[in-house]
């Protein structure tokens, strides 16, 4: 495992190599952090990902995003455009790295989003997996909305926190917007090999996604539905541990 | 500023982030050690370790923010068995790292939340560290604890019943502590248990701490349970004032994960003006030097 610094001077990410542990397979796997509080509390279950993917014999990439964890700038700054060039970014340090062609991507929550749209936008993957995805921007930042003002209320004093911020984060109107115009269900077809969406019960967002995302051939998403507690639920503190190995098992699966 | 991503530790295990002014730190500046808070990374909570890390390489500070043993990117470490003092060796295994790359020999450190545990131990166990600051570290309640407590509740309520009930419970309290006497103030519950020191030990202990000469620096939020007046460090301390080298702050508009960017920019302004604050005077004969 490698902690390492890529990208353009100024504005460098940070990433961590975890070359193949078993056999090395030809494929490269980059794992998508979601977003906020959810960043922090999902850390632990893309660490895991990242082990056993690495045991199947696959390169793996984890990174942080601009202006979140270890990467330079800050949050109020970035979009989804900015996270998009990360990932093509990051998909690149890992080929270099690894010196591998053939590349997936897993993100996690919004992280999952933003490999869709990367993807949609011309990023060239091998699988694309999208692990509990919101069906879009705005449900998503409603959803943080609602956690914020739950926090707020749980605060036992008048609250100092800024009417710009959500949950501690400053997150600008340009950033709130351009989160706001991802919409899962009106992407151009990915330029992916193969999709999944991994979730834990099925939702009627998932029938939307099913009708709506297309790989690179105008094939669905292929849809699997794990009953787990995961830590980025409400009330959870649980790594959900067979989603997590159905997903490294999946991605294996195309990398032989 | 620059950043350096680093893995290292006696097993290579630990992962880090070293940050520095350009040219690098002059030599009489303590580094400052920042590591994670409960099962959180490195980061700390809202990203505050990085943007202090970022403020301080602005003004001249290097930093090492890291994930302990088993946290983070962090791998796990065998020896030693006992999680405390894992926790101690990794912080040893960093100040080691920063001598090795950069000559540093004397070092800050700042522990939040159950990361006090970490830092309260090793500032107790290496020379080296020369100041240590704790963002709602250990706390006692006193007498004057359930005092406060019981002229807020007064405040709030006009009719003479709730003082009488707070009396009685205050009573009840102090016999229980009594009778438990040596138990210490917040302890874990379930699975994530926090081994606090005894009050006597706690005191022991920052004496020692100021016997060496280490400089303090409490801060306690308005979310932490157990502190809630400026004045109760002191009498947890067991003395009338403030001792020397201690510096104690009580923020009532911030709570214990610092989510307000305010009070995470507040934060970050005090411990800087803090580390300036601990770097020795420079002796007459070295200004000579520069001046030459």
């Amino acid at each position: 495992m490698e902690p390492l610094f890529f990208g353009e001077p100024g504005r460098q990410l940070f990433g961590v190599y975890e070359p193949p542990v078993a056999r090395a397979r030809k494929g490269g796997v980059v794992l998508c952090c979601p977003l906020v509080q959810e960043c922090s509390i999902g850390h632990f279950a893309l660490r895991r990902l990242a082990g056993l993917l690495a045991r199947e014999g696959l390169h793996v990439f984890r990174f942080d995003w601009s202006g979140t964890g270890d990467s330079a700038g800050d949050i109020e700054d970035a979009d989804v455009t900015r996270w998009c060039s990360d990932l093509r970014q990051a998909v690149g340090e890992l080929a270099d790295l690894a010196g591998v062609r053939r590349v997936s991507a897993v993100g996690l929550r919004f992280g999952g989003a933003i490999a869709a749209v990367a993807a949609s936008g011309g990023l060239e993957l091998a699988d694309l997996v999208l692990w509990d995805p919101p069906l879009g921007g705005r449900d998503h930042l409603e959803a943080i909305r609602a956690f914020d003002r739950q926090h707020r209320l749980d605060l036992p004093y008048a609250t100092t926190i800024g009417p710009g911020e959500l949950l501690g984060y400053a997150l600008s109107l340009q950033l709130r917007a351009s989160i706001e115009s991802v919409d899962l269900a009106a992407l151009a077809p990915c330029r992916a090999d193969r999709l999944f969406v991994f979730a834990p019960e099925r939702r009627s967002e998932h029938g939307i996604l099913g009708e709506t995302l297309r790989d690179r051939h105008g094939r669905g998403p292929h849809l699997a539905f794990l009953a787990e507690e995961a830590a980025w639920r409400p009330g959870a503190a649980f790594v959900p541990s067979r989603t997590i190995q159905a997903i490294a098992s999946a991605v294996a699966s195309s990398a032989t | 500023m620059k950043e350096t991503a680093l893995r290292f530790g006696s097993e290579r295990h630990l992962v880090g982030v070293l940050a520095e002014p350009e040219g690098g730190a002059p030599a009489d500046r303590p580094a400052l050690l920042l590591f994670n808070q409960g099962f959180g990374q490195r980061v700390g909570p809202h990203r505050i370790n990085v943007e202090l890390a970022r403020h301080l390489a602005a003004c001249g500070f290097a930093s090492l923010r890291f994930d302990l043993s088993g946290l983070g990117d962090s791998g796990p470490r065998a020896f030693p068995p006992n999680e405390a003092e894992r926790a101690v060796a990794d912080v040893v295994d960093a100040m080691d790292l920063l001598h090795r790359r950069r000559g540093i020999e004397r070092f800050a450190l700042l522990g939040m939340c159950s990361g006090v545990d970490v830092g309260h131990a090793s500032a107790l166990a290496d020379p080296r560290i020369v100041a240590a600051a704790f963002m709602d570290g250990y706390a006692y309640k006193t007498l004057g604890y359930h005092l406060w407590k019981l002229g807020q509740r007064l405040r709030r309520n006009s009719s003479w019943l709730p003082l009488l009930r707070g009396v009685r419970r205050l009573a009840a309290r102090l016999r229980r502590q009594r009778a438990a006497s040596g138990a210490g103030g917040a302890g874990g519950e379930g699975f994530f248990e926090r081994r606090y020191p005894t009050r006597e030990q706690f005191r022991d202990d920052v004496a020692a701490l100021r016997g060496r000469g280490v400089r303090l620096f409490f801060i306690f939020s308005h979310g932490w349970w157990y502190f809630n007046h400026l004045g109760q460090f002191a009498e947890m301390l067991g003395e009338r004032r403030l001792p020397q080298g201690i510096e104690v702050e009580y923020w009532t508009t911030a709570d214990h994960m610092l989510t307000a960017v305010r009070e995470r920019e507040r934060l970050v302004r005090r411990i800087t003006q803090w580390l300036f604050a601990c770097v020795p005077a420079r002796q007459p004969d070295s200004r000579r030097e520069d001046a030459a």
